[in-house]
């Protein structure tokens, strides 16, 4: 463990002295100077947008100085010698492997805690819509009354009205009103204009409704709904009523589409709490940069641990695309019922060959694998005012620890297989 | 009952490939090497013969293509081994952020000395390796020879039974060379094993007893190092005179059935009237060297 933690350290310190790593507050304080820049219809969006802008900046820039330098590090040690030396010591291959990955993981936390705490003191400093943000929540899902076989509650024309049930949360200030997100997926039902008009209303289970909001939004965007809470009181039990009052396309109501907002956090402590959900991810990319740097010089173990942080990030995008081609080889209609916003239709589409489904459910099998990157970033969270929660910091251990765990190794197996000759 | 000898290698061999994998440069081809206890033993050979590669095989730095290296009776890879053995490289690069003070408790740390023992370990050695200012600079503001110097507190620090040294003294001026060997000579007395490499037989006159001499990754000699270097029937004398002895010593040796071969006037080495002028300009003296 001694020399575990030697080798963390040293890396860490080795980290902290790299030219690259001084780029990052430079870079960092251009994507503070962007946010400050940040223009919206209201104050409370431009703060939005302003938060956006320097998380994601933050974020991105942890990310990838987890990636990046533990790839330049072991092969710069080769070349120089030092690697000689660490590695004629006691030390083995695997505390190598495995130091190093803890010392740029904690490497590139301590930068996102730093950029995380500057980015909030920034923003103060800097006025941006402070006092217009909302203040982050806890949430917990409202559960559907009616739903189908899917667990699915469809609001149209046929039925304009869905109820979900949920736990007036504890923690709420007296008059305070509940806030309550939605992001029903959407299909074309009568028109193609998606203004959309609801009304939200609470109240007891059976009974009259406490109060109301109605909400103007595009269908296919998340919104939220601010609904007086009357009488209800925290841990009772009470229904929701989501009615669709106008607009041509059908909500559908999935599983977790609706979240009820709980007692306000200190936004400091939820920004904590998504760093520390972003910590696995930054140890898997610790290990992907050390992956390559355990075989290759630094050029090649760049490129490689820039490739797999682009796959890791662009999981969704490529699972979403895999899965469209294996659906439309499935059901040819598919393509050309797709309707653009302006409600025009896709142009007719070639059929899709057998090579390239295949290649589509090899692709989904292996991106399955992967870790969902939006586990390990909260910052569209943050910026919906969602407070992270320990269940989500759960999930990233769960997602990210056990595949930085397999990379370490497989970076490991690499290093052992090296011959270790400096120049 | 496996030999447990401190180095042991039996039939090294080591082809160096290619990316592609195919064999590009054969540097070892069937070395035997044994060094017992105690022993202070010389790698010798001109470049490229083979000394660093069979040092990086006996440090599990390298994998030998076949043949057997074995450290104390145990595979290089494994750790325990290695605790056992301190490593001065030929080209030593240490991390250059570190302080020097530092990179010596680094590594106390790595070969398992005490908490409370590391510094007070790492403060004898800046001392003994002529240092002490400098241990508070980091190694990247380090001249070359003292970055040699502080490679060697690196091998030293964790009290190896071994000293593996490649090329010790290389890039050293004399007079911390000869405090280096001094260093050697003290290792080898406390009971310590020394393998040292050099292409410079001068460098490790003094402190190898034993020695191999390899060319092309091939032993060409093994034994004894004075037997070696000895020149049968010759022997060498320095006597105090000028030229016009020279007639009277050659008489006297014929007149004993010997011959004199050369007779020239006797000549420090350049490395000793450099430690006699240092020090002399150290004490004030202007007196010139002693013969030697």
């Amino acid at each position: 463990m001694t020399r575990l933690l030697a080798i963390a350290e040293i890396r860490l310190r080795e980290g902290l002295a790299a030219r690259l790593v001084w780029l990052v507050p430079l870079a960092f304080a251009v994507g503070v100077g962007a946010a400050l820049w940040a223009q919206g219809p209201d104050p409370a969006s431009r703060a939005a947008l302003a938060d956006r802008v320097v998380l994601w900046t933050a974020w991105g820039l942890a990310f990838l100085v987890a990636a990046i330098v533990p790839a330049l590090g072991m092969p710069a040690d080769v070349r120089t010698g030092a690697a000689q030396s660490l590695l004629a010591s006691p030390v083995s291959r695997f505390e190598v492997v495995l130091g190093g990955v803890l010392g740029y993981g904690a490497l590139s936390t301590l930068l996102l805690l730093a950029m995380a705490g500057a980015s909030t003191l920034g923003m103060q400093i800097a006025g941006v819509g402070a006092a217009e943000r909302e203040p982050i929540r806890t949430t917990t899902a409202a559960q559907p009354v009616g739903a189908n076989g899917a667990g699915v509650v469809v609001v149209d024309s046929a039925s304009p009205v869905a109820a979900f049930r949920f736990r007036v949360p504890a923690g709420l200030r007296r008059g305070e009103l509940l806030v309550v997100r939605l992001s029903p997926e959407r299909r074309v039902e009568t028109s193609f204009n998606s203004e959309t008009v609801v009304i939200v209303a609470a109240g007891r289970p059976g009974g009259a409704e406490a109060g109301s909001d109605r909400v103007e939004f595009k269908a296919g965007t998340e919104f939220a709904a601010h609904v007086p809470l009357g009488d209800l009181r925290a841990g009772e039990e009470a229904e929701l009523a989501v009615r669709r009052a106008s607009g041509g396309w059908a909500l559908d109501f999935i599983p977790g589409s609706v979240e009820i907002g709980g007692a306000r956090r200190f936004y400091a402590l939820g920004l904590f709490e998504a760093a520390l959900c972003a910590v696995p991810m930054l140890l898997l990319l610790a290990a992907i940069g050390s992956l390559g740097a355990a075989r290759f010089g630094g050029p090649t173990a760049v490129a490689l641990a820039a490739f797999l942080f682009l796959v890791c990030s662009g999981r969704g995008l490529l699972l979403d695309a895999a899965q469209y081609i294996v659906r439309a080889a499935a059901d040819p209609t598919l393509a050309q019922n797709e309707v653009h916003d302006d409600g025009h239709h896709h142009a007719a589409v070639e059929p899709i060959s057998p090579a390239r489904v295949a290649l589509a459910k090899g692709a989904i099998a292996v991106f399955e694998l992967l870790p969902r990157y939006e586990t390990f970033d909260r910052t569209d969270a943050l910026v919906e005012r969602r407070a992270p929660v320990w269940g989500d910091l759960a999930r990233a251990a769960w997602e990210g620890l056990p595949a930085a765990a397999l990379v370490t190794a497989l970076a490991w197996m690499l290093l052992r297989r090296r011959e270790i000759a400096p120049g | 009952m496996a030999d447990d000898a401190p180095v042991l290698c039996t039939g090294l061999a080591k082809t160096y490939r290619d990316f592609w994998g195919r064999a590009s440069f054969p540097a070892l081809a069937g070395v035997d090497l044994r060094v017992a206890r105690g022993e202070s033993h010389a790698l010798l050979g001109p470049n490229g013969s083979g000394k660093t590669t069979t040092l990086r095989i006996l440090l599990g730095l390298m994998r030998p293509t076949s043949g057997e290296a074995r450290l104390f009776g145990k595979d290089p890879t494994e750790s325990a081994a290695r605790a056992r053995v301190g490593f001065l490289p030929e080209q030593s690069s240490l991390h250059g952020f570190l302080r020097a003070r530092e990179t010596l408790e680094l590594f106390a740390r790595l070969y398992g000395v005490a908490r409370g023992e590391r510094s007070r370990r790492a403060g004898e050695l800046l001392e003994r390796l002529e240092l002490a200012d400098a241990a508070k600079k980091r190694v990247r503001e380090l001249s070359h020879g003292m970055r040699r110097r502080l490679a060697l507190g690196v091998a030293l620090v964790g009290r190896p039974e071994l000293l593996v040294l490649d090329e010790p003294t290389a890039g050293m001026d004399p007079l911390v060379r000869e405090g280096v060997l001094a260093l050697f000579r003290e290792h080898l007395t406390g009971g310590g094993t020394l393998l040292v490499t050099s292409h410079l037989l001068g460098d490790i006159r003094g402190i190898a007893s034993k020695a191999t001499l390899l060319a092309r990754g091939v032993v060409t000699r093994q034994g004894d190092l004075d037997e070696m270097l000895r020149r049968p029937g010759l022997r060498e004398y320095v006597v105090r005179g000028g030229a016009e002895i020279d007639d009277a010593v050659a008489a006297a040796v014929r007149s004993r059935g010997g011959d004199v071969v050369e007779a020239r006037p006797a000549r420090a080495s350049i490395e000793q009237l450099f430690l006699d002028t240092y020090r002399s300009a150290e004490k004030g003296d202007d007196a010139p060297p002693r013969d030697r």
